[in-house]
């Protein structure tokens, strides 16, 4: 599936929920938000192979 | 995409609070943070009725969200409401923020103030850097920044000045305070009295996770995409933050236990380093602890 990460488009085989995501990425629960179609999800959502694409993980932007 | 349901009621949800086990929809978390923020202003006794508050306002997430909070405040809470945005000239950064910021005090419909490195002190941030290679730009921008917002408010009558301060910001300041061996800095890390000729600052967002308002910030559709400021690259920072969040994603809540411990001892600490910067500046005659403050070492010669 595509992921876009930071801006980028990123592929990779993922089935799990957004923490689980995050974690895969290497970064920190605490520094990113992961989003579907701009909107913001918990990170207990699961997310599923369809969702390519529309799945958005940017860092917090630290001050 | 499989989303849980509010735990209040039934929509969906927007975002997980681990430290409390509950999920919350767009509308509950909305409460809950403008909630939080009306009660760090009551308990804090940060706004009086009728005050001239001014927001430092960089553009970036924090500040417009405080902006935005402070501005649907003032329906309960009569009190003036402005904004101060400083250009430090940090060239391929600052002016996109500042287009950001001038849409959120459009929105809030405050009057919005820029003021500049340039024409204050006659030198940007980037010709400061250059000319002071062994310090931090953060640090020399953090000190001219706050000598010139503290000026402009004084000039402009404002009563305070209201800060982005998040709780992250917070407790990564006390962590780094504390492995410095720095405790006279904590005594106001918190909260600053009125001090003569030093506008009184105000954090109300002290309460407040940065990725909680990082995600506010998105549903509130505020344009706080900017690119990361070239200067940002404090390690000592960096570490700090990285392993408060490691523990956090671990043991979640560990940062309101942290403001929590820090704000039982913060009493005695203020009693115990109240005025120690007895001296005052003998080229600009600003409080200091030293002969020549911080800014006028900064920004003189």
């Amino acid at each position: 599936m595509i992921i876009i990460v930071d801006g980028k488009e990123r592929e990779m085989d993922f089935s799990g929920n957004a923490s689980e995501l995050i974690r895969e990425l290497g970064f920190l629960r605490e520094e990113v938000i992961v989003t579907l179609n701009k909107k913001p999800v918990p990170d207990n959502a699961v997310i599923e192979q369809k969702d390519s694409k529309e799945i958005e993980v940017s860092r917090v932007i630290f001050s | 995409l499989k989303i849980e349901r509010c735990s209040h009621c039934d929509h969906e949800a927007v975002i997980h609070l681990h430290y409390a086990g509950r999920n919350l929809c767009k509308d509950h978390f909305t409460r809950l943070f403008e909630k939080r923020i009306r009660t760090v202003i009551r308990e804090f006794s940060m706004i009086k009725k009728g005050e001239k508050i001014a927001v430092a306002l960089s553009g970036g997430k924090d500040s417009s969200a405080l902006l935005y909070c402070l501005s649907r405040l003032r329906k309960d809470l009569p009190f003036d409401l402005e904004a101060i945005s400083v250009d430090e000239g940090i060239g391929g950064y600052r002016k996109a923020t500042l287009g950001s910021a001038e849409k959120e005090c459009i929105r809030a419909g405050v009057e919005h103030h820029i003021i500049s490195f340039q024409d204050r002190i006659g030198k940007t941030l980037d010709d400061l850097v250059l000319k002071k290679r062994d310090d931090n730009p953060c640090s020399i921008c953090g000190i001219v920044r706050r000598r010139l917002l503290n000026d402009y408010a004084k000039e402009q009558g404002i009563d305070k000045l209201a800060l982005g301060h998040n709780l992250d910001d917070i407790v990564q300041t006390l962590m780094m305070n504390l492995m410095r061996k720095e405790p006279s800095k904590l005594s106001t890390l918190v909260r600053q009295d009125a001090t003569p000729g030093m506008v009184q600052r105000i954090k109300p967002l002290l309460q407040s996770p940065e990725r909680e308002i990082a995600i506010f910030a998105h549903l509130h559709v505020m344009d706080i995409k900017h690119p990361r400021c070239p200067n940002a690259h404090s390690a000592f920072r960096n570490q700090v933050r990285k392993s408060i969040n490691e523990t956090e994603e671990k043991y979640p809540g560990t940062k309101f236990k942290m403001l929590s411990s820090f704000l039982e001892i913060e009493e005695s600490l203020r009693s115990q380093y109240a005025g120690s910067r007895s001296g005052l500046c003998t080229s600009c005659g600003s409080p200091t602890d030293s002969k020549i403050c911080r800014f006028c070492q900064m920004t003189i010669a």
